[in-house]
């Protein structure tokens, strides 16, 4: 049974939830944020940086060095809530979560309650329905006239809402896409040669993977203090366009062309992910295509390999652009 | 272990990266580990002995500066160009594309006697063995670079573009909004200074080595921007910087058509 | 079956013995009672300076061996250490040489510090004899003075069928590459599996020669060498396509890994 929330009553409820917890949601400058004041979301559009910095703080501290003394450091315990989280940002913290596996990781999901809400204006880039995407959240806010109504996903979920009153009828909605993926077996495809013209275009700068929700792949850096004593381990982002993610001591790149990375990463959202847990790695939110400078865009580069798409339309649209 | 002997001069410049050095906190604490041997703004130069490692600021403009660089070398085991202008040629280069006689009449109307040559960054006068460019130089990696001379290790030049620690800050593309901004060719490790308080980046840490240019110009071309617009950034702090990465991939020929 | 790590805390060790093998290897005994499976791999580190992923050159419960090449900062910096210094490792990670192959006959062949996981599993086999057939050991190196671990070689000769070839020529020695020698031997591989650690090429060629012998790809078996970075499939950056090293490797069946290595080169080989 969902329970029901009047629109105008959600920053109340939200400020009551801040006695509680941390409360993470969308604002202006499309991130996710530490709110103070609930007026100052942003709930219309979809962020253009995922939240995955409040489980994967760029540049956290793994290990400190207390001259000869190792200390595991601990992440912050805070118990939160992100709220406005979409269909899309929300399956993208159950792939983080089969992939990233650590002490703070875990402890950071275990403290996060997710309360997303439903998506009534994807935009061009969306491809959501495209991908497969399954029902994960504490508490979902469906938007309907005035009010909200709540599913609830989860005991954790359920407590929050246990004051609120139960709906007398359900809404369930179905996001609308513009874009559609209907078929992505491009495993056979790998060789062929429309990849180069994706591949020549891109310019490397890792905006797609920076801000994938999914993209988790990290390095792991020692720094020292300005005394030489002490020492911290950290962790920052990384990303498989960048031939120094590849390198190994001596030099040499196993991902050396711009082809193969740019390649690794449509194959691991849609390829490789999928053989070894059996669903896209891709929560088609679209952000890398977003985020894009030259705006390539893969998912058309995929519907034309699978015949979705004709190929001649795509080379117009290229050498057009040329001219 | 003995201290390193280090020295810090400039040739023809604005010593803003030795006040850059200065300013950092860090670099007193680290300065107590070295042997400082000369700093012109804070110590005479009566030093005449060698050197393990010198930090040059500024570019060559001028025959006496091309006589310090060589009397350095000879005395230093490794020479560390510092900031944009002595590793790529930074603002001063700019004669280098413009009428020298014109420049010289804009700027000194009444004399005829200076005697300055083009501007070149000093690696096209003396072997250089690091460089930290930028304007000015990033505190942080002038600090990582003091320590791996104190630890023994090597250096490893940052060599992701701009737009990498941009985007990681969250911030929104500058591209995006229809300003030329070189984060997609630049090298990075200013932790995308420019690009986060709204200002395009000027190149000013020199070329990405992994840089797609021609993608980069077919898109600038694709905004509507020009050869024009895209040299004057290139030049205004990276000086010849990227006089190299052109002409490897023969960009005037993308330019042009 | 062990449990799996995923914490990036490492302990602290005291090496035992520093040994200098030529000039940029060395060898380390490290007192540890870890004991990592032939073939797997420990991350060795520096605080303050970073971490390397290095095989386990040993079989032994009271120590680890680790050969290094001195190639980054990280290694260089453990090249400084000596014994009675401290060293910190994690691990191991990854899945070893698969010791299932127990009843057959085992050819291995190991260039340069290849030879480290391959000494691992000689070390196995030694303390496992009676569940092995015929062992043949293909042992190549640049010239007389790059020979690495030459006492233990010497003494496998006593055991063993040892094949130790140089590229350059010796007196004294056997001159080419492996895979030159294996065609020369021509031995007979019917009941054998082969494990090989080196240079990707180096691989390819000896590999290419087995094959010749008869030898089908599923009875070769690659240690390979990427990045490993966290040591049990959270970075993503030693992964070749949908197989990660550290997690599903770095031993890997060659017929398994083949197709994935060879699409990784088709896509490197493009013209821009």
């Amino acid at each position: 049974m969902q329970k029901v929330l009047k629109k105008k009553e959600l920053n109340n409820f939200i400020k009551e939830l801040m006695s509680n917890y941390e409360i993470i949601a969308p604002v202006k400058n499309g991130k996710f944020e530490i709110i103070k004041d609930p007026s100052n979301m942003e709930l219309g559009k979809i962020t253009i940086v995922p939240a995955k910095e409040f489980f994967l703080p760029e540049g956290e501290t793994l290990i400190e060095f207390k001259g000869k003394k190792v200390i595991k450091t601990h992440p912050e315990n805070k118990k939160r809530i992100i709220f406005g989280m979409r269909k899309c940002d929300l399956n993208a913290v159950k792939i983080m979560d089969s992939i990233i596996k650590d002490e703070n990781y875990l402890s950071r999901r275990k403290n996060t309650i997710l309360m997303g809400i439903f998506c009534e204006h994807p935009d061009e880039y969306c491809f959501c329905n495209s991908m497969e995407l399954e029902d994960y959240y504490d508490l979902l806010f469906y938007p309907e006239d005035d009010k909200y109504y709540i599913s609830v996903g989860s005991e954790k979920g359920k407590k929050l809402v246990a004051k609120l009153p139960e709906a007398k009828k359900e809404i369930i909605r179905i996001i609308k896409n513009f874009k559609r993926v209907p078929d992505k077996s491009i495993e056979k495809h790998y060789r062929n040669k429309i990849w180069e013209s994706d591949a020549n275009r891109c310019l490397s700068c890792a905006a797609c993977t920076i801000n994938c929700p999914t993209c988790t792949c990290f390095e792991i850096y020692d720094e020292l203090s300005p005394d030489l004593k002490n020492g911290t381990r950290k962790r920052g982002a990384a990303s498989c366009q960048l031939k120094s993610f590849s390198t190994v001591a001596g030099g040499k790149a196993f991902r050396n062309s711009r082809l193969a990375r740019f390649k690794q990463f449509v194959y691991h959202k849609i390829v490789y992910y999928k053989k070894r847990n059996g669903r896209y790695m891709c929560v088609g939110c679209g952000r890398c295509l977003r985020a894009c400078p030259p705006k390539i865009d893969w998912t058309d580069t995929i519907n034309i390999l699978t015949g979705m798409k004709n190929h001649d339309a795509k080379r117009n649209r290229v050498s057009a652009k040329k001219v | 272990m003995k201290k390193p002997v280090v020295g810090v001069f400039g040739v023809s410049g604005c010593a803003g990266c030795m006040l850059t050095m200065l300013y950092e906190d860090a670099f007193k604490q680290l300065s107590n580990f070295l042997d400082l041997r000369s700093f012109p703004l804070i110590k005479e130069d009566k030093y005449t002995g060698d050197f393990d490692y010198v930090f040059i600021e500024g570019t060559v403009c001028s025959d006496e500066d091309i006589m310090k660089l060589n009397e350095i070398r000879k005395r230093t085991k490794k020479v560390v160009a510092i900031g944009s202008c002595a590793a790529l040629g930074g603002v001063p280069s700019a004669k280098n594309f413009l009428d020298q006689e014109k420049v010289m009449k804009l700027v000194y109307p009444k004399t005829n006697q200076l005697k300055s040559t083009l501007p070149q960054p000093i690696s096209m006068h003396i072997k250089v063995d690091y460089s930290l460019p930028q304007c000015p130089p990033d505190k942080k990696e002038i600090l990582e670079f003091i320590q791996c001379i104190l630890t023994g290790r090597e250096f490893k030049p940052y060599e992701n573009p701009v737009c990498f620690e941009c985007r990681k800050k969250g911030n929104k593309c500058l591209l995006d909004e229809g300003k030329l901004c070189l984060g997609p060719i630049t090298n990075g490790g200013c932790n995308a200074l420019c690009p986060s308080n709204k200002t395009t980046c000027y190149g000013c840490r020199g070329p990405l080595k992994e840089a797609n240019l021609k993608a980069f110009i077919n898109l600038l071309k694709e905004k509507g921007f020009t050869k024009k617009e895209l040299h004057d950034k290139m030049r205004t702090f990276a000086g010849l910087g990227f006089g190299e990465l052109e002409e490897e991939n023969k960009t005037s020929r993308w330019l042009e058509n | 079956m062990m449990q799996k790590e995923t914490g990036y805390l490492p302990k602290r060790y005291n090496i035992k013995s520093v040994k200098e093998m030529t000039s940029d290897v060395k060898l380390l005994r490290v007192s540890s009672k870890i004991n990592p499976l032939p073939g797997q791999f420990i991350e060795v580190s520096i605080p303050g300076i970073g971490e390397c992923p290095l095989a386990s050159c040993s079989f032994n419960k009271d120590y680890v061996d680790i050969l290094l090449r001195n190639a980054g900062n990280t290694t260089s910096e453990i090249f400084k250490l000596k014994a009675g210094d401290k060293i910190y490792i994690r691990g191991p990670y990854g899945k070893g040489f698969p010791l299932e192959t127990c009843g057959k006959d085992i050819l291995l062949a190991a260039g340069g510090t290849g030879i480290a996981p391959v000494t691992s599993f000689i070390e196995y086999i030694e303390k496992n004899r009676k569940k092995f057939g015929k062992i043949t050991i293909y042992f190549g190196f640049r010239n007389k003075d790059y020979i690495l671990l030459k006492d233990k070689i010497l003494m496998w000769k006593k055991k063993f069928n040892i094949r130790l070839t140089l590229d350059q020529k010796s007196p004294g020695y056997l001159n080419g590459f492996i895979n030159q020698l294996i065609e020369k031997d021509h031995p007979n591989v019917e009941n054998s599996v082969a494990f090989i650690c080196g240079p990707e090429i180096m691989m390819k060629a000896i590999t290419k020669s087995l094959n010749s012998l008869g030898m089908k790809n599923n009875k070769i078996f690659w240690s390979m060498e990427r990045r490993m970075e966290c040591g049990f499939g959270n970075c993503g950056r030693c992964t070749i396509q949908d197989v990660y090293v550290c997690e599903n490797g770095p031993v890997f069946r060659y017929d398994f890994i083949k197709p994935r290595i060879e699409n990784e080169e088709h896509a490197n080989e493009v013209k821009e």
